[in-house]
C-alpha cells in the first residue's frame, strides 16, 4: 500500500468528511478567498480546497504534513517535485486525448508516448529523492515504495517494452509518393532524399538564419483520413513493428499506478500552496512553522499578517504591516479596542487564519509561532441589516451567539467582531459582559473586537489589546495593534476631518 | 398625435442620466422589489419604471398632474390595458414590416405612443400589487424635497481595503457634494464604525451642519448619547421616535412619539431568549 503524503495513517477517508461542517467562517476570515486563490484552476482543486478547508487536531498529524513542506523547502526538491507534477499532468492529458481518438494506431502511439513520458517522471523523480536530504516521514515512505515499485518486475518491464517499442517504430522508414490524389506508400529502400535535394536548390537563396516559424503539431492530437490511411499502410508494411505494438498496448493499457497517481495528486496540494506564498516571501514576507498543540493555549506568533490582505497588498506594491500576539497563563481573550481602520479586524481575521492554516498543516505567516490545534472556530462579524427579515438585529445577534456558545467547546476558538454594534452602549456592555463572562468559563480562545471600553478589563483571562495611531497625526493608522489598556480613544474625529465632515467644514461646503 | 401622460405638457426624457446616488437608494430602500414587481419581466417597463420612479418631480403640480393620470388608470383599468395592446400591436406590425425589407422608422412616433401607454401599465401593475406611485397610507401630506439620499449601515468592505467608518464617512462626503437645501437625507446607523462618544460627535456636527443648511434629516440610532444631545439642545426641531414595546417584551413594529432611551431592551431580550450562563438560565426558569 502506498503512503499518503497527507495522512500519518490510513485515518482518514472520514477524516475530511467528518469537517465538511459549517464553513461561515470562511468568509468572516477570508479565508475563502485564500482557498480559492490557491486551488485556483488546478486539476486538484476539488481535493486541495478539501484539504485547506479541513483542518486536524492531532499534532502528530500535523506535524506529518509540516515535514514535508519542509522538505520541499529545499529549491532542488521543489523543482524536482514540480516537474515530476507536469509530467504527470502530461501523460493525464495523453490518456484523456486518446480516449477521444478515432484511429486505433493513433491511439497505441499515444498510449506508447504517455507511457514512456511516465516511465521518464517515474525514473527521474525516484533518482532525484535516492540521493535527496529529506526528512518527512511522508516523503521517506515514499521514497522507500518508489524504489521499491522502480526494482519491481511490472515496472521494469515497462520500461523496457517501451523502449523497445519505440526503438523499433524510430526504424521504420517509409516513402510516401504523390501522384494528384493518389498516394503510395512503400518501404523505404535508399532513395535519394528528395527534401535534401530541395533544401540545397534552394540553398543560394537563404539569408542567414531565420526564425523558425513552423508550428509543431507532434502533439496534436488531431488526424485526418488520409494521414490514417497512410498509417494503415505502413502497419501493413511493417506488420512485425505493429503486432508487436498491439501486444504492448495490450499488456500494459493501464501502467498507471495508483500508489504514483494518489502521491501525485496530494504533492498538489503542498506545491498550490508553496506556489501561492512565493510571491510573499520573495517580497520578504517571514513564513513559519508554528509548534502545536492540542491542550497549551498559551499561543503566541511574532510578526505575523493577514495571508489575504498580504497577497494583495505584495500584488499592488505596497508595504505590509505585521503584527504580534502572546497569551500566557490564563489568558484566553484578547478584546480589541481603538481607532478604526486601525488594524482591529484585520487582527481578528488573522488570528483565525493562523490557526486554521496551522491546523492544516501549512507554514503560516510570521517568524515564528506557537499555536492551538482547535476542535472548531466559531466567528461572528457584523452584517449588513436585511430588511426582509422582520426580527430585529440584535435578536439575530443573541440567537446566533446563543447557538455559537451552546456548540463552543474549551477547544473552541470564538472570533467577534463589532457584534452589537447596532444596540445602544448600556446594552452592548451588558451583553457583551455576559458573553465574555461565558467565554472565560468555557475556556475557550477568543478575540473579541468592540467599541466597549470596559469588556477589556474583565479579568485576569482578558488581555486588552489597542490598534494604534501616529502619535502627530491621527488620521494616520499604523495597523498595528499592541497590547494596552483601553483609553477611549478611538480617533475618528480625525478622519471626519479628513473627509472634510466637521460642522464648520461640512458647513461650508453646503452653502457654496 | 403625442401622448403625455407623465408631464402635461412634455415628454419624458429617457435619454437623462439618473439622480445622484441612486444606487444607494436602490439597495438601502430595497426598491429593486418593487421596480421587480412594475415590470413583471418586461425589459422596457424595468427601465421606464426605474427611470420615472427615481427622476423626482419638483413642482407639486406636476406631481398632482400625474397622480390624476393614476387615478384614471385605477378607475379605468380595461381602456388602458387596451391602449397598451394597440400600441404594443401598432409597434410590432412596424417591426414585421421592418423586417419583411420595407424599411421603417423605428423610432416614429409609435414609439412615444408605446412608451407612454407603458407608463400606465407600469401603473396599473402596481396597482394591483397594492403599491402604486400612491404612497402607502391613509392620508399623506409631505414638502417636496429637492432630493433624496441615504445613509445606511453597510456590511464590513471584503476588499479589506478601508474600514468601516472610512466607508461611511466617504460616502457622507459623496452626499455632501451634491446635496443642497430642501433635500432629504435619511440615515440608518450611520458611524456606527466607531466609539459611542465619537460616533455621537461625529453624528452630530454632520447633522447640525445639515440642519443648518435646510435640509431635512430622519436618523434611525441607536446612540443614546447622540439623541439625548438632540433632546437637550434641539428638542423644538426635533420630532422623537420610539419603537414601541409591549409588556411581555414583543414589538407591534409602531413607532411612537417618545423620547430616547439609554437602552434598547437589550438586556430583557437576553433573559427572554434563555441567557448564557447557567444561572441566568436558572433564573429564567425560577421566575
Amino acid at each position: 500500500m502506498a503512503p499518503s503524503l497527507l495522512f500519518a495513517e490510513a485515518q482518514v477517508a472520514g477524516a475530511l468528511k467528518e469537517q465538511d461542517e459549517d464553513r461561515s467562517f470562511a468568509a468572516d476570515l477570508n479565508l475563502d478567498q485564500i482557498v480559492t486563490a490557491i486551488a485556483g484552476h488546478r486539476e486538484e482543486k476539488d481535493l486541495i480546497s478539501g484539504v485547506l478547508f479541513g483542518h486536524l487536531r492531532d499534532a502528530g498529524a500535523v506535524r506529518y504534513r509540516q515535514e514535508v513542506f519542509q522538505d520541499l523547502d529545499d529549491p532542488a526538491l521543489f523543482d524536482e517535485a514540480q516537474r515530476f507534477a507536469g509530467r504527470m499532468g502530461e501523460v493525464r492529458a495523453h490518456l484523456r486525448q486518446l480516449t477521444q481518438m478515432r484511429y486505433r494506431y493513433q491511439r497505441e502511439g499515444w498510449l506508447l508516448d504517455a507511457a514512456a513520458i511516465y516511465c521518464d517522471a517515474v525514473q527521474s523523480l525516484a533518482g532525484h529523492l535516492a540521493s535527496a536530504q529529506i526528512g518527512s516521514r511522508a516523503l521517506l515512505a515514499f521514497r522507500e515504495y518508489l524504489a521499491a515499485y522502480v526494482a519491481s518486475a511490472g515496472f521494469t518491464a515497462l520500461v523496457r517494452d517501451t523502449r523497445s517499442r519505440k526503438d523499433a517504430l524510430a526504424r521504420i522508414r517509409y516513402t510516401t509518393c504523390i501522384r494528384g490524389d493518389r498516394v503510395d506508400v512503400s518501404r523505404y529502400q535508399d532513395e535519394a532524399d528528395y527534401s535534401a535535394t530541395v533544401l540545397r536548390t534552394f540553398e543560394r537563396f537563404k539569408q542567414g538564419t531565420v526564425k523558425d516559424y513552423r508550428i509543431r503539431y507532434r502533439t496534436w492530437p488531431g488526424m485526418n483520413h488520409v494521414a490514417a490511411q497512410i498509417l494503415e499502410l505502413v502497419a501493413k508494411l511493417f506488420p512485425e513493428e505493429f503486432t508487436e505494438l498491439d501486444e504492448y498496448c495490450t499488456r500494459h493499457s493501464a501502467f498507471l499506478d495508483d500508489g504514483i497517481r494518489r502521491a501525485d495528486r496530494e504533492l498538489q496540494f503542498y506545491l498550490a500552496y508553496l506556489d501561492h506564498i512565493r510571491p510573499l516571501r520573495l517580497a520578504g514576507l517571514p513564513f513559519c512553522y508554528p509548534d502545536v498543540s492540542a491542550s497549551s493555549k498559551e499561543v503566541f506568533a511574532a510578526g505575523t499578517f493577514d495571508l489575504a490582505l498580504a497577497h494583495k497588498l505584495v500584488l499592488d506594491g505596497k508595504p505590509v504591516v505585521s503584527n504580534d500576539f502572546r497569551l500566557d497563563g490564563r489568558e484566553r481573550i484578547f478584546v480589541v479596542t481603538g481607532p478604526n481602520q486601525g488594524g482591529k479586524t484585520t487582527f481578528a481575521r488573522t488570528f483565525g487564519q493562523l490557526h486554521h492554516l496551522a491546523g492544516v498543516g501549512c507554514p503560516v505567516p510570521g517568524s515564528s509561532a506557537r499555536l492551538f490545534l482547535f476542535d472548531r472556530l466559531f466567528t461572528h462579524f457584523a452584517r449588513e441589516e436585511d430588511l426582509t427579515k422582520l426580527s430585529g438585529k440584535l435578536e439575530d445577534d443573541l440567537v446566533r451567539i446563543g447557538e455559537i456558545l451552546r456548540a463552543a467547546t474549551p477547544g473552541s476558538i470564538v472570533i467577534l467582531n463589532e457584534i452589537f454594534a447596532s444596540t445602544t452602549l448600556h446594552d452592548a456592555r451588558f451583553l457583551g459582559t455576559k458573553l465574555i463572562t461565558k467565554v472565560i468559563r468555557l475556556g475557550a480562545l477568543c478575540v473579541y473586537v468592540t467599541f466597549v471600553d470596559e469588556l477589556a478589563e474583565l479579568g485576569e483571562q482578558v488581555v486588552s489589546l489597542m490598534s494604534t495611531v501616529v502619535p502627530d497625526n491621527p488620521a494616520e493608522r499604523t495597523y498595528k495593534v499592541v497590547r494596552k489598556p483601553a483609553d477611549g480613544l478611538a480617533y475618528a474625529l480625525a478622519i471626519a476631518e479628513k473627509y472634510d465632515l466637521t460642522y464648520d467644514r461640512l458647513r461650508q461646503r453646503l452653502t457654496r | 398625435m403625442k401622448v403625455h401622460l407623465l408631464y402635461e405638457a412634455q415628454d419624458f426624457d429617457f435619454v437623462a442620466g439618473l439622480p445622484p446616488g441612486h444606487e444607494a437608494l436602490i439597495d438601502d430602500l430595497e426598491l429593486a422589489i418593487l421596480l421587480g414587481a412594475m415590470a413583471a419581466d418586461d425589459k422596457f417597463l424595468a427601465e421606464v419604471s426605474r427611470k420615472v420612479l427615481l427622476t423626482s418631480l419638483h413642482d407639486p403640480q406636476a406631481i398632482r398632474y400625474r397622480q390624476q393620470v393614476l387615478a384614471d388608470c385605477l378607475a379605468q383599468p380595461e381602456i388602458i390595458r387596451e391602449m397598451y395592446a394597440v400600441a404594443v400591436g401598432a409597434l410590432q406590425d412596424k417591426r414585421e414590416l421592418w423586417w419583411g425589407g420595407y424599411g421603417g422608422n423605428y423610432q416614429g412616433p409609435s414609439s412615444n405612443l408605446s412608451g407612454a401607454v407603458g407608463h400606465l401599465e407600469g401603473y396599473v401593475a402596481r396597482l394591483r400589487q397594492q403599491c402604486g406611485l400612491f404612497v402607502t397610507a391613509q392620508a399623506y401630506r409631505a414638502n417636496v424635497a429637492r432630493g433624496i439620499f441615504t445613509h445606511f449601515i453597510r456590511q464590513e468592505d471584503p476588499g479589506m481595503v478601508s474600514g468601516r467608518l472610512d466607508d461611511e464617512l466617504r460616502r457622507m462626503s459623496a452626499i455632501a457634494d451634491q446635496i443642497g437645501p430642501h433635500c432629504l437625507v435619511l440615515f440608518n446607523e450611520s458611524f456606527a464604525g466607531t466609539n459611542e462618544r465619537e460616533g455621537s460627535e461625529i453624528g452630530h456636527q454632520v447633522v447640525r451642519a445639515l440642519l443648518d443648511a435646510q435640509v431635512k434629516v430622519f436618523f434611525v440610532t441607536h446612540r443614546f448619547d447622540f439623541a439625548e444631545r438632540f433632546r437637550r439642545q434641539h428638542a423644538r426641531s426635533t420630532l422623537f421616535l420610539r419603537a414601541e414595546r409591549q409588556p411581555d417584551g414583543g414589538r407591534n413594529y409602531k413607532l411612537a412619539v417618545k423620547d430616547p432611551l439609554p437602552t434598547s431592551f437589550g438586556e430583557d431580550l437576553y433573559y427572554r431568549l434563555g441567557g448564557w450562563l447557567d444561572e441566568d438560565q436558572a433564573a429564567r426558569a425560577h421566575g
